[in-house]
């Protein structure tokens, strides 16, 4: 299995204002799927996600990525996990408002050896012609497929989108799965979307389910629908 | 109020840029309340001690000797005081030291015991026999203590205090002194039976000096000299304005308040406007909190003076410290800034109005900057603060499209060019701190290059001999002169005109270096002089005959280069003429009074008033310099934390304002060392421009306060930084740079990169 994550646990608080984040999940994900995380607030979709692009540490469990375990890794080693193996979409675009629209593609492509070729990933997510545009003048959509090419730039081994519509309208939404549906089939790359939004389960090649910071279901998407063809 | 809470939370979170906000506004209060107390203090305890120890207004020597009967009589005809002064120099060979043992004064330049002041003791005017007193410098620079024994001429004192007359508060042995090299010589004051007991043994070696000391209560100066002229022959006249050791204390302490008035005002000014712009700047970090209290039905104005508050404690904590620290530290700072004279004996007070303006300017400076810019923040919608995006304009919009550059290096320009007022704080806070080094080291410079090499460029002549008498003719050694003092018209100071018979031991030449021809009716003024009374080529110099108050006007043929003397070159026949000298009665020949040579000469002592050599300008120059190098440690302290403070605040506000794009870095993979050397080092590009301009404001400082000085010095120096120097000063400031970066280096690493994604909304 590319993904392995066995009776992870994640506390946060002690005492009665103790919130189990994830309580014993567990989950099996094979290399180059879609995977939609779906889930109520609170449920851990969003502890889950964290765990997996290294940005926090569990209290228990184990979590093997890609042959690595990076449950047990120290500060420094999640940083070279993050710099080289991930790769992250948010809600909220998190661009670096400084920097154009290829430097902030840029910014990613100084730190790794992998790097693909900016041009390419910008035409690939539709950018190529806002590329000397600070992200204040561009439209939501523009930044989330900024934001997507951002990630993409060091190929990845698994994108993690944390509600990566949840600030778009429709069509903007639409455009932005497609281009992660072709960045899929392009790249190869491991996509897990976690998002409240049931209708994007249906690109998904498997829907999992987290209740109470545990994974409920985990089944295979039986009627895998294209991007644009989501009921959004 | 629970709002209130968020106090203590936000001063724990920040106390590392609320202690840098601290330490500077102790620096601004410490420097305001010690400074100013002490140049006004100084200046008004100044006034004081001339007045009521009735300092002279002049001095005179003369041919016939004024009794007392006569001195009373022309003090009722004229309303005048007058009085005859007398002293004795003494080798004190136990001590390796010069003491003038001087006459107790009756009438004029009273003293005071150093533990005394001058505001409320009585003036005094006798010394217990058998005992003596010394002046202050004198005292501590040879460790004299209470009960020491003063061997004077075989005769034995007891040392019972340290004292001050108005007229030593500059003590130098020659009025053509420049520094009081207190250690070496000093005054000193007996009963007047012990004097009298001195002068008996002292007069058979003539090596008792006479002078009278005068005191005008009315506008009759030229009626008095005139009359004194007449009937007495002076010798010598010499104003208390143009007397080094009456006029140089009241100078140096005017001088001083002129620029602690404008220095340490505009410091103030500068570090309290930077503060608070920094204070002001953290506040449109809480946007997004204000958005939200407002939602929730907060008045504005409640929140303003919520914020307010943050401006209130800041200014508050550090002005009450500062005022403590002030009282703590007064003595030394005012010694500290009054080296070159004796203190006057007095109390310190740092006044009430003072501490309550150095209190309330700051904090008012602070609380208002903060609650202007809650305001200011509070002027965008409720939606726009809640989402964030309110006063994020970005850096600059400088696309820098066909540059070459990394993405972190294009990331700090726009830094630097989009937020030029925290660029123009760090630039400024980095120049006034390297500034007030770069003074004192081009100050220290400008003298130790005086000292080696241009007190040799006037001339190749070592030492002037300065005879009691005139004599005809020429001297077997060295170069016959006829120098005679003058007062300039219109100025407080005095001019020697200077009759030669070539120019062979001077350096002719012009400021720019050409050789001049020295031809007979012609009148060069130094370069010197030609700065200290603002003359020039063709212009017209009146000077006054001090004793006789003839006078004569001179054109001037051409500007000599010397910054050490002020004088007037002319042939010594011109020089005759101006005196009157009647050469026909000494059959041609003409009378000099200044043997100036190469080598020293041999000069029966008798016949000698006094010795200037090369040597000694340069010795008291340095005296200066080292004046200024042992003050420059204290300089350095203040650079440093002006320095260190200022980046630290800027940088620690560029943190926190970077704070979304820091998280980001993280989750991106940035390490920590590249999140540093792409946030923490934004404002490297920025510390040579600091260099440059602290440079050229320490520079240029150094030459205006050396222009302004000429009189006091007796010398123009040249400005100059030596290579060496500026090395120092990059030393310095780039330590300081790199030591506000290496306490905020962990700054960028503290940042929480899931929970700062949670507010970073575009």
């Amino acid at each position: 299995m590319f993904i392995n994550l066995k009776n992870a646990k994640k506390y946060y608080g002690k005492g009665e204002s103790e919130v189990r984040a994830l309580d014993g999940a567990s989950l099996e994900l094979e290399e180059g799927g879609v995977y939609v995380i779906l889930g109520p607030s609170g449920s851990g979709k969003s502890t889950l996600l964290n765990m997996l692009g290294g940005l926090d540490s569990l209290d228990d469990g184990v979590l093997e990525i890609g042959g690595a375990k990076v449950s047990g890794m120290k500060d420094k080693e999640l940083v070279e996990y993050r710099r080289s193996d991930v790769g992250f979409v948010f809600q909220f675009y998190n661009l670096i408002p400084d920097l154009t629209v290829k430097e902030n593609i840029q910014v990613v492509s100084d730190i790794t050896d992998k790097s693909l070729s900016i041009d390419e990933v910008m035409e690939a997510v539709d950018i190529k012609k806002y590329e000397n545009h600070f992200p204040s003048e561009l439209s939501g959509g523009q930044q989330q497929r900024v934001s997507i090419a951002r990630a993409l730039i060091k190929n990845p081994k698994i994108l993690l989108c944390d509600e990566l519509t949840g600030a778009l309208d429709s069509k903007s939404a639409r455009l932005v799965l497609k281009f992660i549906e072709e960045v899929n089939k392009k790249f190869h790359t491991t996509i897990i979307i976690i998002t409240h939004n049931e209708a994007i389960a249906g690109m998904a090649d498997r829907i999992i389910r987290i209740k109470d910071g545990q994974v409920s279901s985990n089944k295979e998407n039986s009627n895998k629908q294209k991007a644009d063809e989501l009921a959004l | 109020m629970t709002l209130n809470k968020r106090y203590a939370r936000n001063f724990k979170n920040n106390v590392s840029f609320y202690i840098c906000v601290c330490i500077l506004t102790i620096l601004v209060v410490v420097l305001y309340l010690d400074f100013d107390a002490a140049a006004v203090k100084m200046n008004d305890s100044l006034d004081i001690f001339r007045e009521r120890f009735c300092v002279e207004d002049a001095q005179f020597s003369v041919l016939n000797e004024i009794n007392d009967e006569e001195i009373k009589s022309l003090e009722e005809k004229y309303n005048i005081l007058l009085e005859k002064q007398r002293y004795i120099d003494y080798i004190i060979e136990d001590g390796n030291y010069e003491l003038r043992i001087l006459s107790v004064p009756k009438k004029i330049n009273l003293y005071v015991l150093s533990s005394g002041d001058v505001e409320k003791d009585t003036p005094c005017t006798s010394v217990e026999k058998g005992k003596i007193l010394l002046n202050e410098g004198l005292a501590k620079g040879n460790d004299i203590k209470d009960g020491d024994i003063i061997r004077v001429a075989d005769n034995e004192f007891e040392f019972i205090s340290s004292f001050e007359r108005p007229d030593y508060l500059f003590p130098i042995k020659e009025v053509t002194d420049t520094y009081a090299l207190k250690a070496e010589f000093g005054v000193g004051l007996v009963s007047d039976e012990d004097f009298e007991q001195l002068a008996d043994k002292a007069k058979e070696l003539n090596k008792v000096k006479e002078y009278y000391v005068i005191k005008y209560n009315s506008d009759n100066k030229n009626e008095v000299r005139k009359e004194i002229n007449e009937r007495f022959h002076m010798l010598s006249y010499l104003k208390a304005d143009t007397n080094t050791r009456v006029g140089t204390p009241k100078r140096e302490i005017t001088q001083t308040s002129n620029l602690m008035n404008v220095a340490i005002i505009v410091l103030v000014i500068f570090i309290s406007v930077i503060i608070a712009a920094v204070i002001g700047r953290r506040i449109k970090g809480d946007r997004r909190q204000i958005g939200i209290l407002i939602a929730l039905g907060y008045k504005k104005k409640a929140l303003s003076r919520h914020y307010a508050v943050y401006g209130l404690v800041s200014g508050l904590a550090g002005t009450l410290l500062g005022v403590i620290i002030a009282f703590i530290l007064s003595d030394k700072l005012i010694g500290f800034l009054f080296f070159k004279i004796e203190p006057i004996p007095t109390g310190y007070n740092i006044s009430l109005v003072n501490v309550v303006l150095s209190v309330l300017f700051p904090t008012f400076v602070y609380t208002f900057s903060v609650y202007r810019s809650a305001k200011k923040v509070m002027k965008n919608d409720v939606i726009t603060m809640i989402s964030g995006r309110s006063g994020r304009k970005g850096a600059s919009k400088l696309r820098m499209e066909k540059s070459s550059l990394k993405a972190s290096t294009k990331y700090k320009l726009r830094q630097i060019i989009g937020k030029p007022g925290r660029s123009i704080i760090v630039i400024l806070g980095l120049g006034i701190g390297g500034m007030l080094y770069s003074f004192c080291l081009a100050a220290i410079d400008s003298m130790d290059s005086y000292v080696k090499h241009t007190v040799d460029q006037i001339g190749t002549f070592n030492y002037e001999y300065f005879l009691k008498n005139p004599e005809i003719g020429k001297p077997d050694d060295g170069n016959a002169i006829l120098g005679v003092s003058y007062e300039v018209k219109g100025r407080e100071d005095i001019m020697m005109l200077l009759g030669i018979d070539s120019p062979d031991m001077i350096n002719f030449s012009d400021p720019d270096g050409n050789k001049l021809d020295f031809e007979k009716d012609r009148f060069y003024i130094t370069s010197m002089a030609s700065l200290a009374f603002d003359k020039e080529k063709g212009d017209t110099v009146t000077i006054v005959d001090p004793i006789t108050l003839d006078e004569y006007n001179i054109t001037v043929t051409d500007i000599v280069k010397n910054d050490s003397q002020a004088a007037i070159y002319c042939s010594r026949e011109n020089a005759a003429e101006i005196l009157g000298f009647d050469t026909g009665l000494t059959g041609g020949e003409l009378p000099y009074n200044v043997i100036m040579s190469e080598k020293a000469l041999d000069i029966e002592e008798d016949k000698l008033m006094k010795t200037i050599s090369k040597q000694s300008l340069a010795d008291q120059i340095n005296e200066v310099k080292i004046g200024m190098e042992n003050v420059t440690g204290a300089i350095d302290v203040f650079a440093i934390i002006i320095c260190v403070a200022v980046v630290y605040m800027m940088v620690n506000v560029l943190i926190t304002e970077s704070t979304p794009s820091v998280s980001m870095l993280k989750v991106l993979g940035y390490r920590n060392k590249e999140i540093n050397s792409m946030v923490l080092n934004v404002y490297h590009l920025l510390v040579p421009i600091a260099l440059v301009l602290s440079l050229l404001l320490g520079f240029f400082s150094v030459k205006a306060v050396f222009t302004i000085n000429v009189s006091e010095y007796k010398t123009y120096l040249e400005t100059l930084i030596y290579p060496l120097s500026i090395l120092k000063m990059s030393a310095l400031i780039i330590a300081s740079y790199v030591l506000s970066l290496f306490l905020l280096r962990g700054k960028a690493g503290k940042v929480d990169l899931v929970e700062s994604l949670k507010d970073n909304r575009e």
